[in-house]
């Protein structure tokens, strides 16, 4: 016994020691998958890191063309009144001066290729002057402006590359006193350039794909093939106007851009994030995600200055339109601020909900939320089974108390049930996080959300989702009966009810919005076997088996039908507070629509449809911070800022209205498809009361039980098929949906 | 002894590798169930004593699948051990194509599930052949699957699939009763009905007893084709306590389900010992 246990001793020794061989391994991890308590931007093994700073240009997006950073200056090209300018600004982006750039007329040119700002502090750039005449090429050109916006020079291009012809260019960079204009074409090359701009010769780099020039920290260019996933670099040896024969690789990072690097040769940034690239050893080291940092991840490129700062900047950003300037730091670690991580677990992530983090995490100074999503569409065979495979593995983490902190709600409103996480303490109650604010929101919106009278879900904004149909058909009343809508289907036997949707699409309406009369989950009772519910059979059995189109169409594309008169009533999905859909179904319906909502058995037809629904899991061990994402937007500035869907604050809603309907900004609007093209008009007053009508004859949420749903389609599909009488196929919807209901019970 | 000692500890060491797996695959999580089953949520971890188990009783959908369950293997157990005892009896003798007709009622067991069970749903569907055939006779059609007859065809099924088995075991056991017992019986003038009953019964005793237990074994298999054949919330008559428990887990319902397993496994066992009760009572005098 002693000889077994000193084996057995031996064995789990080994065991130990083969274990602890891991420990020391180097993992390969986006920026993204840092650890808790890492600092903002951190890098791995270095003692500094990066410090994040947001700002934002006062310029929408569309308007810049390019940018370039001189002395720590960022001078933003962008058009303005007919020209180009530049607006030179500092690191924080504020204007400091203005350069017009009258050579350049926006009608005509296309700046297009980079800027430059040279010692001399001459500025370059390259345009092209595309011409109307289909017997005459694009002109492209080198310019070179002064600080006061003369053309100091004005180089032609197209004579310089002859045979390159369509050729475009890639690259503009400067480094060893020339310029290089890295161009593609039906032969590839980098034509290299005085420093006065003066031809000097041309590196041919082949044919196919061409490849991009990158400059390293100590100035050496290279021309980067990507080739089989790797990058291959070439050095660019502007002598002998050849490319070494010699190649060096760069790791394997998905690159978008690259610049040279502060403490490593480059910096790449990523759809995800910006790495430090090193040649020697081939390896990609994480440095900023830009998620955790509140940056969007959608840049349109990148500097390094001088003083050991990376400035990057962003395509348009929705929360106030105006683009973002990032600037990067290196900092000692110790001088960097430590934030919190919280994980928000989602099926996939909404980019309204995404935007919101990205938001939340430049502004907080204590807490950066890490989005963790469970299904990415990445050209997967089977999308089906791929999302309900994400779901069983998000429930089972969620069983198991290690998902994150929040959750995405939304994302599952299809998949999962609310009420089945609240009932396996899932999701944490509310109420104890929203400081009382709960109390300022519309209270038939809380009442819908609320489960055995708690809430836990936080719904900050919604639209409401209806039925409208013409004033003179429907009448003025909002809420109508199945008795009302076939009554008035027998009145117009010739014209469709709705302009698309099949049976199945009908019946999951009809659950939709009649969930609360025909569902009470209190009691674990339904309500399916009765004479009226067979209507709803028969009326979803009016619809056709399978949708008229291959694909779902565009939003509105089949509004010539309803503008035509062929179409009685129109799904409006998206009733918003700007009152755009009300005055865009007026246009297409063509006189005063009633929004008279789905028929229902009690009530309104009308459902709110909530755009971000959020939950704390009660696992988290950071449920006060997970609270201050919660109440983050609850806040005025967060509240007031919604302009489309509604607010959740009564006050703060009928103030927007309010606000809108004052400034009219929909005056300007107009929608058109087809042959249809229409200007809205003013708001009117009956619209928005009949909106505010609306809002408070809305008492549920479009939430559906996903297995209620599947139960129904599935027996009604029986009764399509001819196989059972409309009755036979709601006492088995009774019968399984009953016994599904006293299951949860 | 120094030498057998090494022997033995050398056994243990072969050993080891299954005694971990059973514990890391059924010892722990059993214990997990018993750990679930009494506490709130695996979130909170609060302990509730029997509160899960006071609810599980209350709850419809359970008492529906346990009812459903014992009623299942109320019927099926017995119809198998006639059914196949009387095939094995058929068998024993001496009959024409013995082995051809053997391999077809064994056959259903290499036949995968789910081409069975649609094989099956043809059949018993509301337009299936079985319908029809009834209509055509003049009855009217039964959607067996959706009906309260749907515990039948699961009866049925597992008649089918399990049968030939249970025929298999039970040739053994009359192949293994002593040839002169039934010798001596047959020369002191019993009858066919008494060599059966008074020593054929007597001594498949044992046989009958694994015979029992396999099928109550395999009457829990049946959700497999049961759950193919009409899925995870059936009609009220084909819901098992299978049903009930997978559907449950799916809902992260864990201390459910966990009750539920206890539950049964609380049945199963109850079950077993009547049966191991039975099989000492019946086999006590037997050499």
């Amino acid at each position: 016994m002693k000889r077994f246990c000193s084996l057995l001793a031996m064995l789990l020794t080994v065991v130990l020691l083969l274990s602890g061989c891991s420990f020391g391994r180097k993992q390969t991890e986006g920026p993204g998958t840092q650890g808790e308590g890492n600092v903002s931007g951190d890098t791995y093994g270095d003692e500094t890191v990066f410090q994040t700073s947001l700002f934002y240009f006062d310029s929408w997006d569309f308007m810049i063309s390019t940018w370039a950073v001189y002395d720590s200056e960022i001078y933003v090209l962008r058009m303005d009144a007919g020209s180009y300018c530049i607006v030179v600004c500092n690191e924080k982006g504020e204007p400091v001066r203005r350069i017009d750039l009258p050579a350049l007329k926006s009608e005509i040119a296309r700046v297009f290729c980079g800027m430059f700002v040279d010692d001399a502090m001459q500025i370059w750039t390259i345009s092209s002057e595309p011409t109307d005449n289909p017997n005459e090429a694009t002109t492209y050109g080198l310019y070179c402006f002064s600080q006061e916006g003369e053309l100091l020079l004005k180089q032609n291009l197209n004579e310089i590359i002859v045979d390159g012809d369509p050729w475009n260019f890639l690259d503009f960079v400067v480094g060893q006193g020339l310029f290089f204009l890295n161009y593609y074409g039906e032969e590839n090359g980098i034509a290299v350039l005085s420093e006065k701009g003066e031809y000097l010769g041309n590196i041919r780099t082949g044919t196919g794909d061409p490849g991009r020039i990158l400059k390293d920290r100590a100035g050496n260019l290279y021309y980067a093939n990507t080739d089989q996933e790797k990058v291959v670099l070439y050095e660019i040896d502007a002598d002998s106007f050849s490319l070494s024969q010699q190649a060096r690789m760069l790791p394997p990072v998905s690159i978008k851009w690259i610049q040279p690097g502060l403490d490593s040769d480059f910096l790449a940034a990523t759809g995800d994030g910006i790495y430090e690239l090193s040649l020697d050893s081939e390896e990609a080291t994480p440095a900023v995600d830009f998620e955790s940092e509140g940056i969007n991840s959608t840049i349109r490129g990148f500097y390094t200055t001088g003083d050991n700062t990376v400035l990057l900047v962003t395509f348009g950003f929705a929360a106030n339109g105006n683009v973002q300037l990032v600037s990067l730091s290196k900092v000692p670690v110790s001088q960097a601020k430590e934030k919190k991580k919280l994980t928000l677990v989602t099926l996939s992530a909404d980019p309204a909900l995404y935007q919101q983090v990205l938001t939340f995490n430049q502004k907080s100074e204590d807490y950066r939320i890490q989005v963790k999503e469970y299904f990415v569409n990445d050209g997967v065979a089977n999308v089906e089974t791929a999302v309900e495979s994400a779901v069983t593995q998000l429930n089972a983490d969620l069983a198991a108390g290690v998902a994150g902190d929040l959750i995405d709600l939304e994302s599952l409103s299809t998949m999962a049930s609310v009420r089945a996480y609240v009932k396996k303490g899932v999701l944490e109650n509310l109420d104890g996080y929203l400081e009382g604010q709960e109390q300022e929101w519309i209270s038939n919106l809380r009442s819908a959300l609320e489960i055995d009278g708690e809430l836990y879900q936080m719904v900050p904004s919604f639209y409401l989702r209806t039925v409208a149909g013409r004033t003179s058909i429907v009448g003025e009343r909002q809420g109508w009966s199945l008795e009302d809508y076939n009554r008035m289907r027998a009145e117009y036997p010739e014209l469709k009810p709705f302009s698309y949707g099949t049976k199945q699409e009908a019946l999951y309406y009809a659950l939709m919005y009649n969930q609360k009369e025909w569902i009470d989950w209190e009691s674990a009772e339904c309500f399916f076997d009765t004479d009226s519910f067979a209507g709803y059979l028969e009326f979803a059995d009016q619809f056709p088996d399978q949708s008229e189109y291959e694909e779902l169409p565009p939003y509105w594309n089949n509004a010539e039908e309803i503008y035509n008169g062929d179409v009685l009533l129109y799904d409006a999905d998206r009733v918003d507070i700007g009152m755009y859909d009300i005055r865009r179904i007026q246009g297409v319906m063509g006189e005063q629509i009633t929004w008279i909502g789905f028929p229902v058995e009690e009530g309104v037809g009308v459902v709110f449809d909530p755009v971000i629904n959020l939950g704390v899991l009660s696992s988290s061990d950071q449920k006060e911070a997970a609270g201050e994402f919660i109440r983050y937007f609850l806040s005025d500035e967060f509240q007031k800022s919604q302009t489309g869907a509604f607010p959740v604050r009564e006050q703060i809603l009928y103030e927007n209205m309010e606000q809108i309907r004052k400034d009219n900004p929909g005056s300007m609007d107009g929608w058109g498809s087809g042959t249809i093209d229409m200007s809205f008009g003013d708001i009117q007053e009956d619209q928005v009361e009949s909106v505010q009508k609306l809002l408070q004859n809305a008492s549920q949420t479009n939430q559906t039980d996903s297995v209620i749903v599947d139960i129904m389609q599935e027996e009604a599909a029986y009764y399509f098929a001819g196989e059972r009488s409309a009755a036979e196929a709601a006492q088995r919807i009774q019968d399984r949906v009953s016994l599904y209901l006293k299951e949860q019970n | 002894m120094k030498k057998r000692k090494r022997r033995k500890n050398v056994g243990v060491l072969f050993l080891l590798p299954s005694l971990v797996g059973i514990l890391i695959f059924y010892i722990l999580p059993f214990g997990v169930t018993i750990y679930y089953s009494l506490i709130q949520n695996p979130i909170q971890k609060q302990f509730t004593g029997a509160a899960n188990y006071a609810a599980l009783v209350k709850n419809e959908a359970f008492l529906i699948a346990f009812q459903n369950t014992s009623i299942f293997l109320v019927l099926s157990i017995p119809l198998t051990l006639v059914a196949a005892l009387l095939l094995a009896l058929l068998f024993e003798k001496d009959l024409y194509g013995r082995s051809k007709l053997q391999a077809a009622i064994l056959s259903p067991m290499v036949v995968p599930a789910v081409s069975v069970v649609l094989v099956w749903r043809a059949v018993f569907e509301r337009n299936g052949m079985l319908s029809q055939l009834l209509e055509w006779i003049g009855f009217a059609g039964i959607d067996w699957l959706h009906s309260r007859y749907g515990m039948l065809v699961l009866v049925i099924l597992f008649l089918w699939k399990n049968t030939g088995y249970q025929m298999i075991l039970f040739l053994a056991g009359l192949g293994s009763i002593p040839v002169e017992i039934i010798e001596i019986a047959k020369t002191e003038g019993a009858s066919g009905a008494q060599l059966f009953f008074k020593v054929k019964l007597r001594y498949l005793s044992p046989t009958f007893f694994f015979v029992v237990l396999m099928s109550v074994i395999q009457s829990f298999r049946i959700f497999r084709e049961g759950y193919v054949l009409t899925g995870d919330h059936p009609s009220r008559a084909m819901y098992l306590l299978q049903h009930f428990m997978n559907n449950t887990f799916h809902t992260l319902d864990y201390q459910k389900m966990s009750a539920a397993a206890m539950v049964l496994c609380l049945f199963m066992m109850a079950v077993l010992g009547i049966l191991y009760a039975v099989e000492r009572w019946a086999g006590k005098d037997l050499e």
